[in-house]
């Protein structure tokens, strides 16, 4: 889903080249809450969340210069690149303990296997991703978000290869957990 | 993890929002404000472009102080007054007011006369550049450059057809040509005499008549040109994507992730593969000169300039080709220096600037996905901020007959990056040789 397509990206992108002043109080007022799930993927805290948003608004708009049009789609991408990457850097950062953590050795957990999805909103998945412990969470995030292989996550996070396999695991069986909880709640109504 | 369910909750997520938190614009632009320092960049266009329009000003007000106040006339008048023997200070006084005050008439009426001329001319200039047929051949650009240049000469020469060659002008104009000379003091007085009496056309004729290499100036200049070459630029830019699910687009901002701690994927997707080719920009140019003195002129005018590049880009096995063509109309403000010359020939070096604005660009892009055409796509090219170079250049001219000659001038310029994030020629390599070959008329000689 894109907010929208052609043209009225493309003219967004060039009044924005231009610095026109609105054009970057239209893509706030655009993107606001798209950034805003983006980022809450990866913080779980509000206040982390505005920080973090404000940095990346002013990343955006200082940086829009480096940004060439690339066809419909590429701005939201590119958004999405820079929301990830300051929530990362964050992380990485301020919750470092949170990767230590990842690297330690969990033991084997059986497979709570794959839990139909189409039920289930939009919101609430978001919501059950948010609930996710850090360190799980940016692994999974990173895997089935943004579409990392395990060795790319290792080297992103500076964990073990291993690691990222065993935490996406676990990661997995929590919100299928929940997404399981969900569903049969749904069905007893 | 099975590949299925993860492309569900990718879908079931793409696009999702959620309310922002209570974060306004007003907070924004504050953080904005506070990182200023990092966006002082896109401004540097403006500042460029003020300090372009000073020294437009500067020298628009040069060339409007030269007309009013004849350099001709403004030297003799300090001639007089180095020469004054100090018994005669008092009478000479009022003869320079006497004097001052004539000249002052006299550059009133002279200077409808030149603005004419130098109005008339700029109006052909326009009428001729920018060249429409843009994408034309070399060969025709030069047609089209001389065809102008004629044009430029017809208009020009009609006003000067009725110019009076009187012997009383030969005999003021050594008068004056050697004022230096003590021999000359005497004769002082009767040129002050005669000097009311001239009109606008005798004015002109003596700087016509005047044998070259002495001093002197005011001559007007019109000069049209053609610009080229055969160097073109090339450049190959290998960009890996920072994240896969950013789909490798724009470039990589955060500093922080790609030297930090980071380490930059390599495999996540294809890297982009872009190759670019500049060709030497085409340019046709038309300005008017003016002459200071024997050694110095001066010269503004329009030049109209064509881009063309190549740009391919590869994404995996979707190849982008596109041919980029971009249209500036520039403001060249010159200075020569005349290092010898003869009756026929002369070798000066010349200094400048330009500002120039991209009046329309074009971008076609034919697209190939796995091989096979994927459509065409065509769209305008904007550039703000004004595009101001400097250049440098040693010219040789050849002088045919009284009006006309032919010159062309061996230089380097240097584009200033006015912060855009256009690509072209300028960007790729701010510093281009060139070469000008055209002709100059003289206007009012």
């Amino acid at each position: 889903m894109r907010f929208f397509i052609g043209d009225k990206e493309k003219k967004l992108v060039n009044r924005l080249h231009d610095g026109d002043k609105t054009a970057m109080q239209d893509f706030y007022t655009l993107y606001a809450d798209y950034i805003a799930s983006v980022g809450a993927r990866y913080i779980d805290n509000d206040d982390d969340l505005k920080d973090l948003m404000q940095d990346c608004m002013v990343k955006m708009i200082t940086s829009i210069g480096q940004f060439d049009y690339r066809g419909p789609g590429s701005l939201q991408a590119w958004v999405t690149r820079i929301m990830v990457n300051v929530s990362l850097s964050f992380l990485k950062q301020k919750r470092t303990e949170a990767f230590v953590a990842l690297d330690t050795d969990l033991p084997d957990e059986p497979d709570n296997g794959y839990p139909p999805l189409d039920e289930i909103p939009p919101d609430v998945i978001h919501q059950m991703v948010r609930e996710l412990p850090t360190g799980y969470r940016t692994v999974f995030n990173l895997f089935v978000f943004e579409d990392k292989s395990h060795q790319e996550i290792a080297q992103l996070l500076g964990i073990k290869r291993d690691s990222s396999a065993s935490q996406l695991h676990r990661a997995k069986n929590m919100l299928a957990k929940k997404i399981e909880q969900y569903n049969k709640n749904n069905a007893t109504r | 993890m099975n590949e299925e369910w993860r492309k569900q909750l990718q879908k079931k997520l793409d696009g999702h929002r959620q309310a922002a938190p209570q974060l306004s614009w007003d907070e924004v632009e504050s953080k904005l404000a506070l990182a200023s320092g990092k966006t002082q960049t896109p401004f540097w266009g403006q500042r460029i472009m003020a300090a372009a329009a000073m020294v437009a000003l500067i020298g628009g007000a040069g060339v409007a102080y030269l007309l009013l106040n004849n350099k001709h006339n403004a030297a003799q008048v300090a001639n007089i007054e180095r020469q004054n023997a100090p018994q005669q200070l008092a009478t000479q006084r009022s003869a320079n007011n006497q004097m001052v005050g004539d000249n002052n008439t006299q550059s009133q009426q002279q200077l409808p006369h030149n603005n004419l001329v130098a109005g008339r001319y700029i109006t052909n200039s326009n009428a001729n550049y920018p060249n429409p047929n843009s994408r034309q051949a070399q060969g025709d650009d030069l047609y089209a450059a001389n065809n102008s240049a004629n044009n430029s000469a017809q208009v020009v020469s009609s006003p000067q057809n009725n110019i009076p060659t009187t012997a009383a002008n030969q005999d003021y104009t050594s008068n004056n040509t050697s004022k230096n000379s003590t021999d000359n003091y005497p004769r002082r007085a009767n040129t002050t005499e005669t000097h009311p009496k001239r009109t606008d056309a005798s004015q002109d004729a003596l700087i016509t008549n005047r044998p070259k290499g002495q001093k002197g100036g005011g001559a007007w200049t019109a000069t049209a040109y053609v610009s080229g070459g055969t160097v073109t630029a090339n450049n190959t830019e290998l960009q890996r994507p920072a994240l896969a699910m950013a789909r490798a687009y724009g470039n990589t901002v955060d500093e922080e992730i790609r030297k930090g701690d980071y380490v930059q994927l390599q495999d996540a997707l294809p890297a982009v593969e872009t190759n670019t080719r500049h060709y030497q920009p085409f340019r046709v140019g038309a300005a008017a000169r003016y002459e200071l003195n024997h050694r110095w002129s001066i010269d503004a005018g329009l030049a109209y300039t064509r881009h063309r590049s190549d740009i391919t880009r590869r994404t995996g096995t979707i190849v982008n080709e596109t041919q980029q063509t971009l249209h500036y109309l520039g403001v060249p403000l010159n200075i020569h220096y005349r290092i010898v010359g003869t009756k026929r020939f002369n070798v000066y070096a010349s200094a400048g600037v330009m500002g120039e604005k991209l009046l329309t660009g074009k971008r076609t892009t034919d697209v190939n996905y796995n091989g096979v055409p994927d459509g065409t796509q065509t769209e305008s090219v904007k550039e703000k901020p004004v595009q101001v170079s400097v250049n440098a250049a040693i010219g040789a001219e050849y002088k045919f007959s009284g009006r006309l000659s032919i010159f062309a001038e061996p230089g380097i310029g240097y584009y200033f990056d006015n912060g855009s994030d256009l690509n072209s020629i300028y960007k790729e390599r701010p510093t281009n040789f060139n070469l000008n070959v055209g002709l100059r008329f003289g206007i009012n000689k």
